[in-house]
């Protein structure tokens, strides 16, 4: 899953955005207002991270015009703790609300359940057969066994098995599971989905020539 | 009880109640005089003209009986002895004795020969008046009861001669009154003097030959109606009193209403409610005044509040993000085992954000400071030159890292101040100008004494502040530009510090600026002699 993160604190920014790596996600990072809007309405992201006062263009404003063309869910980062201020944001179309100073794994937490509730997923885990998928730990397991993933190939198991019985094209994996920052050779998709097939079995997921890959129900 | 008395309305009403009922009781009281006296004019002039008559009569009488008037002093009255016999005469009867007779006696005795003198005696009350005196005195018959119209008692009239002795009286209620003596005589001025005497009133001529003439009448009648009269008026006063009362009490209602709203209005705000004002439709042009005064009070108030509550979040806000920082790099440092370099890069973000912290922490105390103890200021003498010059020198290690040159011009000048909190608004001014120049740059301090003013004007050559930021420059946490002044570690107070020291010395301070070229911070306090003493004021 690709995120956004917008903070005008560079230290804070950095400690956040590497954090949310570490825990698996593609993060693309932002100073401003300004560049955080380009950003936002050029990618698909799965999930914002946004600050409330930004210089340039303010973190509410951007999200009011996020909001008259994108459903992308939102979690707004601030130091205003007063419920005024929370309403505020809420009503202007957040969807989440963090006050600083924060915990960096309650923040992955609520990426998380906001990811989740964006997929229509209700439930932290997801079988599959005997595939059992926990989302919360990141983790993979068949008939209980735990199977071990890199990243990458979790990222790219997430994503189908939250849009299962749904197509999903190379480009949409392209976007969602690598971040701006990512140059490593190793992200051509076909190798890690027969990685996946060897680790999960060759039905796991479906290929449609041409189109994408899909997981069924 | 002393509530009662404190009570506004209450006050007015009893007030209002007592001049009122003073004012008719005046009013009544100086009408029924009025009509009172005017009654007695009336009847004096008709008592008077009864006297007048009489004393016409009187002196209509032809001489000799005035004569006799004027000789009756003192003389007692006793029958006359009946005249001798006269032989001549032969025969005549005489008169019978005790008769009054109209034929004077011949020969000697009291009286001169001449024209026969009247004689008379004193005359019973209850004897028949004939002859003369009749015709004499020819009073209408029905004087006595014209004069007393409405009147049980018919009028009457006394006449005394000189002697005292009552030469004529009729209807008198007291038979035989003594003459009053001239000082038992009512004042007045002659011949008419009046009185009441009892239900009498009566009027006092001073006829011919010191004669004195009474008329009177009872005025039984007249003084019931006068009794009549008084109560009237004092019913009609009454029902007058207690419609005033009402119609006050009314007015006091309406007059105090507003006053009522106002205050139930003023009951309604406290602190978490400021934004009600009075409301000053259709009030009265004082009562306005005051709610006036009120509702700018209570705005300045709101936006006293107001103001601290926007400081308050900032302040908070200020210190929540590098607290922010630091929790974050250190949790991200233990989420699993790293390399030394990163620790040292995570450590050194956390010092960066203790840094900003501390340096917060340190403006915001500073700011308490200034803001709470103006009335203990340090008034000693200043030499602003020193005091400059020092701070100056202390920033030369920053001037030289930004590779700013810092030129200085420095009069002698001194301030009546906070040596400390000077330092500070300078130094605070200068490390501003050597941040925003651009290396290679120039920052100059100018100090010079102008019209009893120490100025003191710090221009640089630096990035220039926009002109839409200029009216904000002084107030707390404002920056120009956030991510610059907070990446050095600014807390947007430096100004607002600066702002507040200045004032409390009752001095100014503002900015000029050119964007691209610089800017030029000038200072203005009022300047004293070096050579005053200085005074320290005790702390309040």
């Amino acid at each position: 899953m690709r995120l956004l993160v917008v903070e005008d604190e560079g230290d804070l920014l950095d400690s956040i955005a590497q954090f949310l790596r570490e825990s698996g996600y593609a993060v693309d990072t932002a100073l401003d207002g300004k560049e955080g809007w380009i950003k936002a309405t050029s990618w698909d992201y799965d999930a914002l991270v946004l600050d409330w006062m930004l210089p340039g263009l303010d973190g509410i404003e951007l999200l009011r015009r996020l909001r008259e063309t994108k459903k992308t869910p939102v979690i707004l980062l601030t130091a205003r703790d007063a419920v005024d201020d929370r309403i505020h944001g809420l009503d202007r179309g957040a969807d989440d609300y963090l006050v600083k100073p924060f915990s960096l794994s309650e923040l992955a937490a609520r990426i998380r359940a906001l990811i989740r509730r964006a997929a229509g997923q209700a439930d932290s885990t997801l079988q599959l057969g005997s595939i059992t998928i926990d989302l919360a730990a990141k983790s993979v397991s068949d008939a209980g066994v735990t199977i071990p993933l890199t990243a990458r190939e979790y990222a790219l198991v997430e994503l189908l098995a939250l849009n299962r019985g749904k197509l999903v094209t190379r480009s949409m994996i392209y976007d969602h599971i690598f971040d701006e920052e990512d140059d490593s050779l190793s992200n051509l998709v076909e190798v890690h989905v027969s990685h996946i097939r060897k680790k999960l079995g060759r039905e796991f997921i479906e290929t449609r020539r041409g189109q994408g890959y899909i997981l069924n129900e | 009880m002393s509530n009662w008395l404190r009570s506004l309305r209450l006050r007015l009403q009893v007030w209002h109640a007592l001049i009122l009922m003073l004012v008719i009781v005046g009013f009544g009281l100086v009408l029924y005089r009025q009509m009172v006296r005017a009654r007695w004019a009336d009847i004096d002039g008709q008592l008077l003209a009864a006297g007048r008559i009489l004393e016409g009569a009187l002196r209509a009488v032809p001489r000799a009986v005035l004569d006799s008037l004027a000789k009756d002093i003192g003389a007692p009255r006793r029958p006359l002895p009946p005249p001798p016999p006269r032989p001549r005469d032969g025969g005549q009867p005489l008169p019978p004795r005790g008769e009054p007779s109209d034929r004077g006696r011949p020969g000697g005795g009291f009286f001169p020969p001449g024209p026969r003198p009247l004689e008379w005696e004193r005359v019973p009350e209850d004897a028949p008046q004939r002859g003369d005196w009749e015709r004499l005195l020819a009073l209408p018959r029905s004087l006595p009861e014209t004069l007393a119209r409405g009147e049980d008692e018919p009028a009457y009239f006394i006449i005394w001669r000189r002697d005292g002795s009552i030469l004529r009286q009729v209807n008198s209620p007291l038979k035989n009154r003594e003459r009053p003596a001239p000082s038992d005589l009512p004042p007045g001025r002659p011949p008419l003097s009046s009185r009441q005497q009892g239900p009498y009133h009566e009027v006092f001529l001073r006829g011919p030959e010191d004669s004195l003439i009474c008329v009177g009448r009872s005025v039984r009648r007249e003084q019931a109606r006068f009794m009549h009269l008084a109560l009237q008026l004092t019913l009609a006063g009454a029902v007058i009193f207690a419609g005033g009362l009402l119609g006050g009490w009314w007015l006091s209602v309406r007059a105090i209403a507003p006053i009522k709203r106002m205050s139930e209005t003023a009951a309604k705000i406290n602190a978490t409610n400021l934004s009600q004002r009075m409301d000053l439709s259709g009030v009265d042009l004082e009562l306005e005044q005051l709610g006036v005064v009120l509702n700018t009070m209570l705005e300045r108030l709101d936006s006293a509040f107001a103001a601290q509550q926007r400081f308050t979040a900032d302040a908070s806000h200020e210190l929540r993000t590098p607290l922010a920082v630091m929790l974050s790099t250190i949790e991200l440092g233990l989420a699993k085992p790293r390399t030394p370099e990163e620790y040292r890069d995570q450590l050194f973000k956390c010092q960066r954000a203790a840094v900003r912290m501390r340096g917060l922490i340190d403006s915001l105390l500073t700011l308490a400071r200034v803001d709470h103890t103006p009335a203990q200021l340090l008034r000693e003498v200043v030499r602003l030159d020193a005091v400059a010059e020092e701070c100056i020198d202390a920033l030369e290690p920053l001037a030289q890292e930004r590779q700013v040159r810092l030129t200085t011009r420095l009069d002698a000048v001194a301030v009546a101040g906070d040596a400390g909190q000077l330092g500070q608004v300078v130094t605070n001014l200068v490390a501003n100008a050597i941040e925003y120049s651009h290396p290679q740059g120039e920052v100059t301090i100018e100090l010079r004494a102008v019209a009893g003013s120490a100025e003191l004007a710090v221009t640089d050559t630096g990035i220039g502040i926009p002109e839409p930021a200029l009216p904000h420059l002084f107030e707390r946490f404002f920056r120009v530009d956030a991510a610059r002044s907070r990446s050095r570690g600014g807390s947007g107070l430096g100004l607002a510090i600066c702002h507040r020291i200045v004032t409390a010395h009752g001095g100014t301070v503002e900015a000029k600026s050119t964007v691209g070229r610089g800017s030029t911070f000038t200072v203005r306090l009022p300047a004293v002699s070096p050579e005053a003493t200085s005074q320290a004021t005790a702390p309040a």
